[in-house]
């Protein structure tokens, strides 16, 4: 494969944690390419890795050792303010427990990652609006975290991540919180907007509906890739 | 709960530092009216004339009036100019057999009435009566102090309301017959004998004059006043300027101890007597003004300061202490939200920002509820009319709150308690945005 059809490269990355004195390793010498504009999922039991490996390639944590190329930069180079940068523009995020700001309506929630990034009132409506549309919560903007379903909040997450149009969709267990149905049509949508739009998707997962419908599976077990 | 702590430390705040700016202003006024802004003596008085005030005595008086009153660049500083004459006796009730030494303070009636009303700070001092009711003409009237009074057995005389008279004295074989005494004015001062007007409260004063030979005059007094302090208000008579130099300076030439001028404003103080030892010869007059004549209005005044500044200091490290915590407990309350923040692209100087931010709006709005809450106590307070009695004082003076004064002193109270308050939102915002994404992250 062509290097530019990778969203993320990582060439033998170890990260270790340190528990208490106790020193571990969370990921040994992991050698990985993600592929661009498919729906990628990390399956592994808990405590393998996956979720240190997406926080990784999310650029939201740096390698013990190793170097890790997103979006075809070198991000171990970067400062942190450039890494925020970086993430601003290039990276979407969906989260297990959907990490919604309480005190923001779902319209402020997805405009959030907007205002980071400068982009001026009138774009930004425009562009929260057809966001919205697009996971079906239009008609929900002015309601509040706490008067939504989980399967509505956990839309809104996924309209926060894709309103800046970003390189990549990274989401950790974004079904582990939800019921079976609800995270049915959580896939479905994800999957409809990917197969549209072609954005990048990797999920880390138990789900087996998000198995089912991976285009690219990788397994990690004890830190290493199998 | 923070912004009631950052109020309520406001309102500590203003109120106290509004009652010493009132007691200042009010100390300030009360010497002013007393007194004067300055003093004119002649060259040693300062320093020499308490052992020797007949050497000091200022004879040209009139003449340096003149030249001040007359001076273009003074002018428009000068509310008046009053001769003065300080002295001490023994005042005597020969007729109640009772004496006592006091104070005397000749003055000009009509000029002290004036001086009396100085109020540059509009401020309701005190709601007893200070005017002493004497007239230019009326020569031989003078005033005499409520406690004072009451000592000399004046209270039927003057009739007092409230007035503690003394035990009735047993006569001794020992004690000068009360007309010796009163003889001595009928004699040698026949012309004021008959000039009197017929007042059931005379006094005869005795004291020293400049030649040194003892000297008697009678004293009509027209009324009884609760004069300030307690020494003022057990031994001070004051009198027509032309009495007490009949008494000090019997027929020889009319002296007074200095001239006192009072301002406009004390604001321009310092201009003034500056100006004031242009145009005298510095090598025969000294210039001073009323806190080097009465040094203890500068300690109390630096006193209160003190105190303002502890207690300010404490209100401070209050709303600091109070800020950061309120601060940390929010930090880790929303932890997830931080942590998320920074996962969408927030750079660790937005997440200082906000918080330090989010703490200047704490500040804002407690320090503007206790502006708010104090104006409205310092109102109610001083509608209340609540008086109280300061040491040594004789008098009650009105306990009130003013906060404006000093242009200053609000503005810079509000802005410190916003300024104290955003500043301690620093630490928790710093720590905030120092946290490990991921670690924040987990943290549900």
């Amino acid at each position: 494969m062509a290097e530019t059809e990778f969203v993320a490269r990582l060439n033998n990355v170890t990260k270790t944690h340190m528990l208490d004195k106790v020193e571990i390793q969370a990921l040994k010498g992991i050698t990985v390419d993600i592929p661009r504009n498919k729906f990628n999922v990390i399956i592994g039991q808990s405590g393998s890795g996956k979720s240190t490996l997406l926080n990784l390639i999310g650029c939201i944590d740096t390698p013990t050792t190793g170097s890790i190329e997103v979006c075809g930069k070198n991000v171990a180079a970067f400062s942190d303010d450039e890494m925020s940068d970086f993430r601003a523009r290039h990276i979407g995020f969906i989260f297990q427990t959907f990490n919604l700001m309480p005190v923001f309506s779902a319209y402020e929630n997805v405009e959030y990652p907007l205002l980071i990034n400068k982009i001026p009132l009138k774009e930004r409506g425009e562009r929260v609006l057809a966001t919205l549309e697009k996971v079906g919560l239009a008609d929900q903007r002015g309601k509040f975290p706490n008067e939504l379903s989980g399967g509505q909040r956990q839309r809104v997450a996924i309209a926060r991540a894709l309103v800046k149009n970003p390189e990549m969709v990274l989401a950790d267990e974004p079904t582990a919180n939800l019921d079976h149905r609800t995270g049915t049509e959580i896939i479905e949508l994800m999957q409809n907007i990917q197969a549209k739009e072609k954005t990048t998707f990797i999920f880390s997962s138990h789900d087996k509906n998000l198995i089912t419908n991976a285009e690219d599976l990788f397994m990690i077990m004890d830190g290493v890739i199998l | 709960m923070t912004v009631l702590a950052i109020a309520v430390s406001s309102v500590s705040v203003l109120l106290f530092g509004g009652n010493i700016s009132s007691i200042i202003y009010t100390l300030q006024t009360g010497y002013v009216r007393t007194s004067g802004h300055i003093h004119i003596y002649k060259k040693g008085y300062s320093t020499y004339g308490a052992t020797n005030p007949a050497a000091y005595g200022m004879e040209d008086y009139e003449k340096i009036t003149g030249i001040i009153n007359s001076d273009p660049a003074l002018k428009p500083q000068l509310r008046l100019v009053m001769p003065f004459l300080a002295f001490q006796g023994i005042a005597g009730n020969f007729t109640a057999d009772t004496s006592q030494s006091f104070f005397g303070m000749g003055i000009v009636p009509s000029l002290f009435e004036k001086l009396m009303t100085w109020d540059q700070y509009h401020l309701k001092v005190t709601k007893t009566d200070v005017s002493t009711g004497l007239k230019d003409e009326d020569l031989s009237g003078g005033v005499i102090g409520y406690g004072m009074a009451e000592r000399l057995d004046l209270c039927g005389d003057l009739h007092l309301e409230d007035c503690i008279a003394p035990p009735a004295k047993k006569e001794t074989p020992d004690s000068a017959p009360a007309e010796d005494f009163s003889a001595l004015t009928r004699e040698d001062f026949p012309a004021q004998a008959s000039g009197q007007k017929d007042t059931a409260a005379r006094l005869d004063l005795l004291a020293a004059t400049s030649g040194g030979a003892p000297n008697v005059v009678s004293v009509n007094l027209r009324k009884a006043m609760k004069m300030g302090t307690k020494a003022f208000n057990e031994g001070l008579i004051i009198m027509n300027l032309d009495l007490a130099q009949k008494l000090i300076s019997g027929r020889g030439i009319k002296k007074v101890t200095g001239l006192m001028i009072q301002l406009n404003r004390t604001d321009n103080i310092g201009l003034v007597k500056q100006r004031l030892e242009q145009i005298l010869p510095q090598s025969d007059y000294e210039v001073k003004t009323f806190g080097e004549v009465r040094p203890m209005y500068g300690q109390t005044i630096s006193m209160f300061l003190t105190i303002f500044g502890f207690v300010a200091f404490i209100m401070g490290v209050i709303v600091l202490f109070t800020t950061i915590n309120t601060m940390s407990m929010s930090v880790m309350e929303r932890i997830s939200e931080i942590g998320t923040a920074r996962a969408l692209g927030l750079r660790r100087s937005a997440i200082i920002r906000q918080f330090v931010g989010e703490g200047f709006l704490l500040g804002t709005m407690g320090s503007t509820l206790g502006a708010a809450a104090a104006l409205a106590v310092s109102l109610i307070i001083n509608l209340m009319e609540i008086t109280w009695t300061p040491p040594d004082y004789a008098n009650p003076i009105l306990l009130s709150i003013h906060m404006f004064l000093q242009p200053f002193f609000l503005p810079c109270c509000w802005l410190g308690l916003i300024a104290v308050a955003t500043v301690s939102s620093v630490i928790p915002a710093r720590n905030a945005a120092r946290m490990a994404i991921v670690d924040a992250l987990r943290h549900n």
